[in-house]
């Protein structure tokens, strides 16, 4: 057998104390250690801390636990339920495609825009509503939309869902194509980040956002 | 699935399955795409520990634990029907749940657990029902301690010596689990050990005397 002449480095002393050694790489480390006190007194380091981290206790989920996944389940279930609607309604294929929401929407948009121009009325709350002229019109796509402006963001309103297709704010980070509960903490920061979702959320809107990295939208009802 | 479905006794039943078996796991899943409600609540039954307490290793809090745990199970609810089976279950949920917190904390720096509060008082215990009140302050207090240790290394260190030393992952698993190198593995559990031993040995006298209560 032969001996390890050099010290051992913290990765080979590391990988011997849970013994994911190569065999004969390991009988050569024992081999140096029984010769080398600095070498034992850095293994006896490794093992006092592995030591302490394995003391520490496993904890146990609080029971809340599955009672709030499972209400967040079901937030789920019924935000997915909306956007199936949705796209039952819009008549396209998945809203997990980006480019078919986006493309839904901005045809949406289009739509209601040339359907509506001339039925414009204020709302109550300073908001501008379209009304319908012709419910028929546009394959049936527009037949109960309205538009409604809050702090200058015009959100479309369909069978009561509210679309909303905005640019990310630059601080946002990049991430895929995600659908987000509005009611879960991550959709209602990034709804927070904007004044005018407050109004929505305050309302008990209850809806997804659906994020792709490039937009996100914000869908309620 | 609706509300109901899911808050009954499943989901708080803490009953055990082969968490590795890969048949299963693909079994599980397949039902979830089904629409079987139960799918997923077997999911979380087997998964809700290890998933807890990772999350509480990673965000050295409690209270945040609970969030990062509710948010994982989110996404596991959200992507479980894209699982194809290349990987156990298992390895997935870990996988799945590291992603989430290294996310969240890259966004906010977690707070640390505190050793003491600012009276001298020990804060957010988690109550161990099991032990006297005097043997829970000293285990309490040395699992602190290694907690706030934890805290402060680095997230690439802390995830390795999570899955080695908290979850008892092989070498390979944990390659698995993080998509690297053996090597780096057996490098960044090195590095974190090490890097823990220099911040809990700075609190040496503390710890002997911990030792010698216990003794």
């Amino acid at each position: 057998m032969s001996t390890l002449t050099a010290h051992l480095d913290d990765d080979l002393l590391s990988a011997y104390v849970d013994g994911e050694l190569p065999e004969r790489r390991a009988a050569e480390a024992e081999d140096h250690l029984a010769h080398c006190p600095g070498c034992q007194a850095r293994l006896d380091g490794v093992h006092r801390v592995v030591g302490r981290l394995h003391r520490l206790e496993r904890a146990a989920p609080p029971p809340l636990l599955a009672e709030r996944v499972a209400r967040h389940v079901a937030l789920v279930d019924r935000d997915r339920s909306l956007v199936e609607r949705l796209e039952a309604r819009l008549n396209v294929g998945s809203l997990d495609s980006p480019i078919v929401l986006a493309f839904a929407v901005v045809l949406a948009l289009a739509v209601i825009a040339y359907a509506f121009t001339a039925a414009v009325e204020r709302s109550s709350d300073g908001g501008t509503r379209f009304g319908l002229a012709e419910p028929e019109s546009a394959a049936g796509l527009v037949a109960s939309v309205e538009v409604t402006e809050i702090a200058g963001h015009e959100l479309v309103r369909q069978e009561g869902v509210w679309i909303e297709v905005m640019a990310l704010d630059a601080s946002w980070e990049p991430v895929a194509h995600e659908r987000l509960a509005a009611e879960s903490d991550e959709g209602r920061a990034l709804l927070e980040r904007q004044p005018w979702a407050a109004e929505l959320i305050e309302g008990g809107a209850a809806g997804v956002v659906l994020r792709d990295g490039e937009r996100w939208v914000g869908v309620y009802r | 699935m609706t509300a109901a479905a899911l808050t009954g006794n499943p989901w708080s039943d803490s009953a055990s399955r082969p968490v590795n078996d890969l048949d299963h796991d693909l079994e599980i899943v397949e039902r979830h795409r089904l629409g079987d409600p139960e799918a997923f609540a077997e999911v979380f039954r087997e998964h809700e520990e290890t998933v807890y307490n990772v999350a509480l290793r990673m965000s050295g809090d409690p209270f945040d634990a609970a969030d990062l745990a509710q948010e994982t199970f989110l996404r596991i609810y959200r992507h479980l029907a894209k699982f194809k089976g290349r990987s156990a279950l298992k390895t997935w949920i870990y996988r799945v749940a590291l992603n989430h917190c290294r996310s969240k904390l890259s966004r906010r720096r977690l707070p640390m657990q505190p050793l003491l509060g600012p009276d001298g008082e020990t804060e957010r215990d988690l109550p161990d029902p099991a032990r006297g009140p005097e043997e829970r302050a000293v285990a309490s207090d040395e699992g602190r301690r290694v907690m706030a240790a934890l805290a402060e290394l680095p997230v690439a260190f802390r995830e390795a010596v999570v899955l080695r030393d908290l979850e008892g992952l092989s070498y390979e698993e944990i390659a698995e689990v993080l998509k690297v190198r053996i090597g780096t593995v057996r490098s960044r559990i090195a590095r974190g050990r090490d890097k823990l031993r220099t911040v809990l040995e700075e609190d040496l006298p503390q710890a002997e005397h911990h030792e010698e209560t216990k003794s």
